[in-house]
């Protein structure tokens, strides 16, 4: 933890590191596909505003890019702190456009309700985690994030009805639960002190584990023959 | 990067040719998220089998005329993967690299193209299987209630998922070459593949409905709310209200508007492909690619037009 970097100052801080221009992008395109609900008759137009959510969701998951990263990891403000204080100031940005897509799905006949919001918050809690990972390993938050919500639009249109109604995920509250605790679990793993991981795992950086002793007796009767050679 | 890297006037040889496409389909081969995609798209055969999706009689988005709809997880990594292959040189030392071997950026470009064929078989494969899977029940089924017919899926409807992979594959390396960043590929490729492929469903109404990148044979018509039984017979099977529009759908294999999106697809592959070698340096050989592509695309639109036995109207089904 650092006590020293006060919130408002870390948040203006992360402010330069935050992908704004993946947050515009994407909520640009959220407006636009929400926009085609005022086209496209009710059977097509009810799609859009979930469709519209994951394409949010992309975008989230570029706030867990962090390109000052390999400098920051020395400060003593944690990759977690850093994370949460862009997420702080990219989930706003998000709930805006959630609006502006659930106003334009209503305009398309498509009135939003409390799942539309649900959704968009497991959704953001997902992307931030699968980005956070994705970044640990050196990939794009943004595609780490449009890999699971691809895998999550296609288990959704897809899973028979019978594995639907399986009894972990047979309820709204159940699968918005599950959705949560997966994200957690990410963004836990994701967000460890890199520091603490290499001193157990043999990154760089890790001790040099101590040599066998018959590596050493063998070594030492060699070097000793060697010597008596000349 | 490519744009800026020494272009050479002597022609680069077949063997340097010969030898990045068989690179690349090795590394194609070699990625566990293309596998992954196949994985996913053959357990949705799989589910689509148990659930009788193409055997028994449903609802319009649930059975024959979602047909190429298992394809899409291997088409929606196929686009990643190569994006990422695509830009593997976008570091700026992995560009300086580069220009210092035989090839140029065209040629790997090509060899990039050709990595295609691994994805494409990959959905030729899932299509023999759900192919198989149908014709172990006896016959494809289309329509609902009274209103059913069965179909023996046509050789030309094994096409249309291994070329929508392709084409993804392929719009993958053209977005490459035209945003050298792997977050805008990666939400393009989500964007891209959810309207034209995945969720073309969404949007199956003319005239949107004619540029997806994966459909079925099956063609709509909007039979209104109350059809005549004249107008229920002139269809081969009728779909009840409330898929795609509010009426009853008259649904029609159209195996000749269905070649001709077909056609559609390959040009747009075609198309996108001359946009990727463009972009990766000059050479003649491009503007052929291009000029197919094009002529591909005119000949798989204006044909569908002409052909398709529907209404054409703003926001009709197709």
């Amino acid at each position: 933890m650092s006590p020293a970097v006060p919130w408002p100052v870390l948040l203006l801080a992360s402010r330069r590191a935050l992908a704004w221009r993946a947050l515009a992008g994407t909520g640009v395109a959220a407006l636009g596909l929400a926009a085609l609900a005022t086209v496209l008759p009710p059977a097509g137009a009810a799609q859009l505003p979930g469709l519209a959510l994951l394409v949010l969701g992309c975008g989230l998951g570029a706030t867990a890019d962090d390109p000052t990263a390999a400098l920051t990891a020395a400060t003593p403000v944690t990759a977690r702190r850093r994370l949460a204080a862009r997420a702080v100031l990219a989930l706003p940005v998000s709930a805006v456009t959630v609006g502006g897509v659930a106003l334009l799905a209503a305009a398309g006949g498509v009135p939003p309700t409390a799942e539309l919001v649900r959704s968009w918050v497991v959704l953001a809690v997902l992307a931030l985690g699968a980005g956070a990972a994705g970044s640990r390993y050196g990939l794009p938050g943004a595609l780490s994030a449009t890999v699971l919500l691809g895998v999550v639009l296609v288990l959704q249109t897809t899973l028979p009805e019978a594995v639907r109604q399986a009894w972990p995920w047979d309820s709204t509250v159940e699968r918005v639960v599950l959705g949560l605790l997966l994200a957690a679990v990410l963004l836990a793993g994701a967000t460890r002190d890199p520091a603490a991981r290499s001193l157990r795992s043999g990154a760089p950086g890790r001790r040099r584990a101590r040599p066998r002793a018959a590596a050493c007796r063998s070594a030492g009767r060699r070097s000793a023959a060697s010597a008596r050679r000349g | 990067m490519i744009a800026v890297l020494p272009a050479r006037s002597d022609v680069v040889g077949g063997d340097t040719v010969r030898a990045l496409v068989a690179a690349e389909i090795r590394r194609a081969l070699r990625s566990p998220l293309l596998w992954a995609g196949l994985a996913g798209s053959l357990a949705i055969v799989w589910w689509f089998d148990s659930d009788g999706a193409f055997t028994d009689p449903g609802a319009y988005g649930e059975h024959y005329a979602a047909w190429e709809f298992p394809v899409g997880p291997l088409a929606f990594v196929a686009f990643l993967v190569a994006n990422g292959a695509a830009l593997r040189d976008r570091p700026p030392p992995a560009a300086d690299l580069l220009a210092s071997t035989p090839a140029r950026g065209w040629e790997r470009t090509v060899g990039l193209l050709a990595g295609a064929l691994v994805p494409t078989l990959m959905g030729l494969a899932v299509f023999g299987v759900q192919d198989t899977a149908v014709l172990a029940h006896g016959t494809a089924v289309l329509g609902d209630g009274p209103w059913v017919s069965t179909f023996e899926p046509a050789l030309l409807e094994l096409l249309g998922g291994p070329l929508a992979v392709a084409c993804s594959w392929v719009a993958g390396i053209a977005v490459a070459r035209l945003v050298r960043s792997r977050t805008v590929g990666a939400v393009l490729g989500f964007l891209g593949w959810a309207l034209f492929s995945f969720d073309f469903y969404t949007f199956l109404y003319a005239p949107f409905g004619l540029f997806a990148l994966s459909r079925s044979a099956v063609v709509a018509a909007d039979l209104g709310s109350d059809p005549s039984p004249a107008q229920l017979a002139a269809h081969q099977a009728v779909g009840r209200p409330g898929d795609l529009v509010p009426g009853y759908l008259g649904l029609d294999r159209d195996l000749p508007s269905y070649a001709l999106h077909l056609v559609f697809v390959v040009g747009v592959a075609s198309l996108l492909a001359a946009l990727a070698l463009a972009r990766s340096g000059r050479d003649r050989r491009t503007r052929p690619v291009g000029a197919v592509g094009l002529a591909l695309v005119l000949l798989g639109l204006g044909g569908q037009v002409l052909t398709l036995d529907t209404d054409l109207g703003w926001l009709d089904p197709l």
